[in-house]
């Protein structure tokens, strides 16, 4: 438990410069920034704890925006019931998933997920068209009430939710990775035969990582839809599979303030590179291969090696 | 003297490639039995039908834990493991990514036997390096590691696959005793080719040969007369 808390003071830290960052760059830039950290920390617990590739994260991301987005169009106005709903939708999606494929080889389960994205596209683009409102999406904004004082559709309100969500992840988040579930995840990426030999069963540890991974994914979605009050097949495109991974391995696979780091780049990037130059995919992309080229973690490698280099000087 | 492990007409085979013959075994309780034969006879073979890595073509694979009888034919690696047979395979492999100390943890967590002092004294070293990567070890170390964490949560019976397979005489000299000492506690199975291990350990030997068993020794003396030399 000590060992667990030990670096507690890390996502407070964290927490705490997005806080301040408030005063210097647009809140809306840093809230984007928040809930796509989430979107990318599923992508980096997948890769960096259960050594699985996934090209469909979008996948997971759309079926807790689409159930927070039907609640909230369809049966009420609480957004935080919304939230619950993108988060128990999400996490039987993943589980009823997650038993049928878990068990593929690493290839086949990168390309299965991406097939399956490809599916969702197309169930909520046209199949279920009369629910979903089909490629113009559902608009719900003016229909979400304030809960506890917290207006969802007023920005400064939503930011600080969004912290204290990011905070409760990053917490949650530093728990599993260096409690004995963390270990059991890395040992089963290094030999999965041995872990079986200890007593372990590689399926069921496999299929929880799947599961976490999952469901931050659609907690992301539900926040993306509460925050724009809009949702749309877009948000669960191909592309947007591609550009998580990139993001994942530009902050620093298996690390905790990778995806931050990611996020905080591509949002950025997209933002700001995007008025000089209309293709901002070519930045990101030479980024990428050079942080690829320096160091196998990513840019929190870099620094860390830095910092080891300081300390050897 | 009480069975703990009983193999029935087991045959087993990969894909056409018929491996195991009708292999028909029984192990004593806290006594240490030694599989002997070339290599390709099927003793590895035999062990990964045994810890539920390998299902067998026919035949049976029984445990006797508290009078009860279980076939382990069809459960999983990790429930036979938790039956307390632990497998500790040829390869010396270890979490080359995680400390000495982490790998204990691992071991350790599924039967919450936390209890490691009695490792330290088998193995006096793994002690000095419990905070050095599973990764920078060497090969005695690593088997030391490997063996002492399969000992964690006191497992009835121990399966070692060629334990002094690459090691320095001198480590194996010391291996040798830490065996004599903790084979009193449990049934152990190993599949060894040096003689001197054979002599030194063995309450009884099978000598397998292309998938069959070709002699049963179960006397001490007959054991250190024998020639297994030719067998290898």
């Amino acid at each position: 438990m000590i060992r667990t808390f030990k670096k507690l003071w890390q996502p407070l830290f964290v927490i705490t410069i997005v806080f301040v960052a408030r005063f210097f760059v647009p809140i809306s830039y840093l809230t984007e920034v928040i809930i796509f950290s989430i979107f990318i920390m599923s992508c980096n617990f997948l890769l960096g704890y259960g050594g699985l590739l996934s090209f469909g994260q979008p996948l997971y991301l759309g079926v807790g925006a689409y159930a927070t987005a039907c609640y909230l169009f369809y049966f009420g106005q609480n957004p935080l019931i919304g939230l619950l709903m993108g988060l128990i939708v999400g996490t039987i999606f993943a589980l009823g998933i997650g038993v049928i494929i878990i068990k593929l080889r690493s290839d086949y389960f990168a390309l299965t997920n991406a097939a399956m994205n490809v599916v969702g596209f197309f169930l909520v683009y046209d199949l279920f068209s009369n629910i979903t409102g089909g490629m113009d999406g559902i608009w719900f904004l003016t229909k979400m009430n304030p809960v506890f004082g917290i207006d969802f559709t007023n920005t400064y309100h939503f930011f600080i939710f969004a912290e204290i969500v990011l905070l409760i992840i990053l917490l949650l988040t530093q728990y599993i990775m260096n409690s004995m579930f963390g270990t059991i995840c890395l040992a089963c990426i290094s030999n999965e035969k041995k872990v079986r030999f200890l007593g372990y069963s590689v399926f069921k540890t496999k299929l929880l990582s799947f599961i976490f991974s999952s469901v931050l994914a659609s907690l992301a979605g539900s926040l993306y839809a509460i925050y724009f009050g809009y949702v749309c097949p877009s948000m669960m495109g191909q592309e947007k599979a591609g550009e998580v991974v990139a993001t994942t391995i530009l902050g620093g696979v298996g690390t905790l303030f990778g995806p931050i780091i990611g996020a905080a780049i591509i949002i950025g990037a997209k933002d700001i590179i995007s008025n000089i130059i209309q293709n901002w995919e070519v930045f990101v992309g030479a980024l990428l291969v050079i942080v690829v080229l320096k160091a196998d973690e990513g840019i929190v490698g870099l620094v860390n090696d830095y910092i080891k280099k300081q300390k050897v000087i | 003297m009480d069975k703990i492990l009983e193999i029935k007409n087991v045959n087993g085979a990969y894909g056409e490639a018929k491996v195991l013959f009708d292999i028909s075994l029984s192990f004593e309780t806290n006594k240490t039995s030694i599989i002997v034969g070339k290599n390709g006879a099927g003793k590895t073979t035999l062990f990964r039908i045994i810890t539920g890595f390998m299902k067998p073509t026919s035949g049976s694979v029984n445990f006797f834990n508290n009078e009860k009888s279980q076939n382990l034919v069809g459960l999983p690696p990790y429930k036979i493991a938790n039956l307390g047979i632990r497998y500790v395979a040829q390869d010396k492999a270890v979490f080359s990514d995680l400390t000495v100390k982490e790998n204990l943890e691992l071991a350790a967590y599924p039967t919450k036997d936390y209890n490691w002092d009695f490792i330290f004294e088998y193995f006096p070293k793994l002690q000095v390096l419990l905070n050095k990567k599973g990764g920078y070890l060497s090969g005695g170390e690593r088997q030391m590691l490997i063996i002492g964490r399969a000992l964690l949560g006191k497992p009835s019976v121990l399966l070692l696959d060629e334990p002094m397979e690459g090691l320095a005489p001198l480590i194996i000299e010391g291996f040798i005793e830490v065996i004599s000492k903790i084979k009193k506690e449990l049934t152990l199975i190993i599949v060894e080719q040096n003689i001197p291990v054979i002599s030194k350990l063995a309450d009884r030997v099978f000598l397998i040969k292309e998938g069959k068993i070709i002699a049963d020794v179960g006397n001490k003396d007959d054991i250190k007369k024998a020639t297994f030399e030719k067998y290898l």
